[in-house]
């Protein structure tokens, strides 16, 4: 098919991230969960050493990677199989993300279903755990991070490339082209500075319940926040307005 | 050359023994699900408890699970439909041509098509004096029964495991008079050899238990010479030794592996009695962590429902076709379950349980607990008996508290009762938890040579070659399916969740409740006994052509 039809038949889609748009909590605790229910004790401890210091290495430092973080907390699943990690990793979705799906994203899925959006949900976590949530809420798309194993037993590594906190522009050009999604029609929900790069290559982007540094920033490029505040940033905005 | 199940069966006579068993059963409970235009099928069956076996039968028609499906589609004309289609004849598979009453044999042999063979005794450590008798004498009672037929037509439902001790790809074959190391023997002086022995341990060991251990022991050793791993196999095997190279009768013989909880029919998860991976199941679950398997071999489950879709499409071909001797009807060739897997899904479906528990023990200590693999198999590994030993000496030590000779005379007064009792209660427990140990020991002991020191993996072949002859229109019905079967969710989903309903209550020395009672109202007839009264013919033939058409 030619590009230029293609281009013609894309429509606009809504871009949700999972971690903090979605639900609250973070991707690495899947990690942990999954790496602290090992069939061995010596298994468990190691996992959860290397989760620790995976979510402590994915904080954002101007010296780090974040996506070495989420590889070395992932990494910890080495040797378990995938019918256990698949398995608790559902057991964790049911009992853990599914209960803690914020209202307010229900009621922004709901808009943009309503509007004809194609539903893409992004994540820095499992597929498997996205997968989940994805058919849950009506997702038409799931992009994120695959286990590779051998022999249906985890290696410990990601399938490349390796979704971080931060989407890759050219990653996230080449899903809209496969997806036939405009990305200027397009709109983006994130909650964290990572989250910027997704939010500035679509038509509209939205901040829900931002922290800090994607909050600063949303308030410099004017686009909309819906949810709370951190605590600083509302004050400041308060006085503002009182002003 | 397309095989058409249905047409084949249509108006077929069948004699089925071991219907009082698992698989017997849901085989002819599918027959009367999806051919009820099948002809008649006699029901070989011995009378229990001063119970007849017409009625014996009956009961399992009115009360057992197997039939549930048939009893909701039919409804109040069930009764019509099963005396119609069903009838009993008393017999005993140990006794010569059956044990059927000699004045019946003439008139019963006379109408039927095929006799269908599936009644055994599936204890792996049988007195053997039972085991060959029901295993061996059985089948060869069965065939001398198919030789008076017409067709001359026996379908003997025999085990995957006849291949003995031995490891690779096994063929849908027999080599008469060798055994599974190689050994050559001859199978009729091998049967008359361990029957003499049998009788001799009579005479030998005037004490029951003590003639019995004997026999077992002299059993165990003689089939292990031959290469087999128990007594069970090696009877399931002398059997084929000694039916499939008559002349008088074709065999065709179908060779089950691990027979387990149903697929879909009767029902999601059926199961009955105690099969082969439920002591397994029920080892993840308990405070026993080390489990001696051997991660990558392969572990041969079939559910049962494609057990009995495999005997009806074996059946037709050998009414109405050329079939092959041997059916293999396993898993491990086109979907391979290894040993590894099954035990990270027992433990995880086990954590899930316990994760949920109101009770604290199971939800913070048991929901926390993994299987792990041993790295040695049971009969090297030190660690159960050890505990075993030290469980036992607590035990003793317990037992043998007297507060009147351990407790200085200052404590004796105060707390020398109250502790007596105390240590009495926990010697108890210890008690019953060194016997729990001793008999996971000796189970862990039978199922080595599968589950450690063999990997057979039993080749399928004929069964998937007949399969692919069957119309679309029957392939949904009967079509050999286990490649479709996806391990992960039989096992979280349906194994494990019929073992707990159906299987283990029986290991806790609890009953399995049957269904509420079903008024199949007059008695199914039972040949040679009592003709019931028959319904108005007109009205009977009515009703049953509503109830073909319902089933079609």
């Amino acid at each position: 098919m030619p590009p230029q039809i293609a281009s013609l038949s894309a429509s606009p889609g809504a871009f949700f991230r999972l971690e903090g748009v979605v639900a609250s909590i973070p991707a690495l605790a899947a990690a942990a969960y999954v790496a602290s229910s090992a069939p061995s004790v010596r298994q468990r401890l190691f996992g959860r050493a290397l989760t620790t210091l995976g979510a402590g290495l994915g904080l954002r430092t101007p010296l780090t990677d974040p996506r070495a973080g989420a590889r070395i907390a992932w990494s910890s699943l080495r040797g378990l199989s995938r019918d256990r990690i698949e398995v608790l990793a559902l057991d964790f979705t049911r009992d853990r993300v599914l209960p803690t799906v914020r209202d307010e994203a229900k009621r922004l899925i709901e808009h943009a279903r309503r509007d004809g959006a194609t539903l893409v949900l992004v994540s820095d976590g499992l597929d498997v755990i996205a997968r989940e949530i994805g058919a849950e809420l009506g997702f038409a798309h799931v992009l994120a991070n695959s286990l590779v194993y051998i022999d249906e037993e985890a290696t410990g590594e990601l399938s490349s490339p390796v979704l971080g906190p931060e989407m890759d522009a050219a990653r996230l050009r080449a899903v809209a082209a496969e997806w036939r999604i405009d990305l200027a029609s397009s709109s983006a929900y994130g909650s964290s500075a990572g989250d910027a790069l997704l939010l500035s290559h679509v038509g509209h982007p939205c901040a829900v319940a931002p922290d800090r540094d994607l909050a600063r920033i949303a308030r410099d490029l004017g686009w909309p926040i819906v949810g709370v505040l951190p605590p600083s940033l509302d004050a400041a905005a308060s006085e503002s307005a009182k002003g | 050359m397309n095989l058409e199940v249905r047409q084949a069966l249509a108006g077929k006579r069948l004699l089925v023994t071991g219907v009082t068993g698992f698989v017997a059963k849901v085989f002819v409970a599918l027959l009367l699900d999806r051919v009820p235009s099948i002809g008649r099928i006699t029901l070989l069956a011995r009378g229990r408890r001063g119970q007849p076996p017409g009625e014996r039968i009956r009961r399992i028609v009115e009360r057992s699970p197997v039939f549930r499906g048939l009893r909701e589609r039919h409804g109040p004309l069930l009764g019509e439909f099963i005396r119609s289609r069903l009838e009993v004849v008393d017999g005993d598979v140990r006794k010569p041509l059956l044990g059927i009453a000699d004045a019946l044999v003439p008139e019963l042999t006379a109408r039927i098509d095929c006799v269908v063979h599936v009644a055994g005794l599936t204890d792996f450590v049988p007195d053997p004096k039972d085991g060959l008798a029901v295993n061996v004498r059985g089948a060869m009672h069965a065939a001398d029964v198919a030789a008076l037929t017409p067709s001359a037509l026996l379908l003997h439902v025999s085990t995957g495991f006849v291949a003995g001790r031995v490891d690779g790809r096994i063929e849908e074959t027999i080599e008469i008079g060798v055994s599974p190391n190689g050994t050559r023997f001859s199978p009729v002086a091998e049967l008359e050899s361990i029957e003499s022995q049998i009788e001799a341990s009579f005479a030998r060991h005037p004490d029951a238990a003590e003639g019995r251990r004997a026999r077992i022991d002299s059993g165990q050793q003689r089939a292990n010479a031959l290469g087999w791993p128990n007594l069970y196999t090696y009877a399931k095997a002398l059997a084929e030794q000694m039916i499939v190279p008559r002349k008088d009768v074709r065999t065709v013989v179908v060779r089950p592996s691990v027979v387990e909880c149903a697929r879909s029919f009767p029902f999601v998860g059926w199961n009955e009695g105690l099969n082969t991976s439920g002591p397994l199941v029920w080892l993840v679950g308990s405070l026993h962590r080390r489990v001696p398997f051997r991660k990558d071999h392969c572990f041969d489950v079939i559910p049962v429902d494609t057990v009995a879709r495999g005997m009806v499409l074996v059946l037709a071909e050998a009414l109405v076709g050329d079939p092959a001797p041997i059916y293999h009807l396993a898993s491990g060739d086109v979907n391979r379950l290894t040993f590894g897997r099954a035990l990270d899904l027992t433990a995880l479906s086990r954590r899930r349980t316990y994760q949920r528990s109101e009770d604290l023990f199971e939800r913070l200590v048991l929901g926390h607990m993994d299987s792990v693999h041993a790295g040695k198999p049971a009969s090297s590994d030190a660690m159960l008996p050890t505990a075993r030993a030290i469980t036992r000496a607590a035990r003793d030590a317990l037992v043998a508290f007297d507060p009147d000779t351990h407790l200085p005379s200052s404590m004796r007064a105060r707390f020398g009762a109250r502790l007596g009792k105390l240590a009495q209660r926990a010697g108890k427990e210890l008690g019953v938890a060194a016997r729990t140990m001793g008999q996971v020991e000796e189970m862990l002991r039978l199922y080595q040579p599968f589950v450690w020191d063999n990997d057979a993996e039993l080749v399928t072949g004929a069964i998937r070659a007949l399969s692919d002859r069957l119309t679309e229109a029957e392939r949904e019905l009967f079509g050999w399916d286990i490649m479709t079967l996806d391990w992960r969710s039989y096992w979280l989903d349906v194994q494990i969740p019929g073992l707990d309903k159906w299987s283990l209550p029986i290991l806790r020395g609890e009953r399995v409740q049957g269904d509420p009672p079903f008024d199949l109202g007059e008695a199914i007839r039972e040949v040679g006994v009592v003709a019931p009264t028959q319904p108005d013919r007109g009205t009977q033939a009515r009703s049953l052509e509503a109830l073909e058409e319902g089933a079609e």
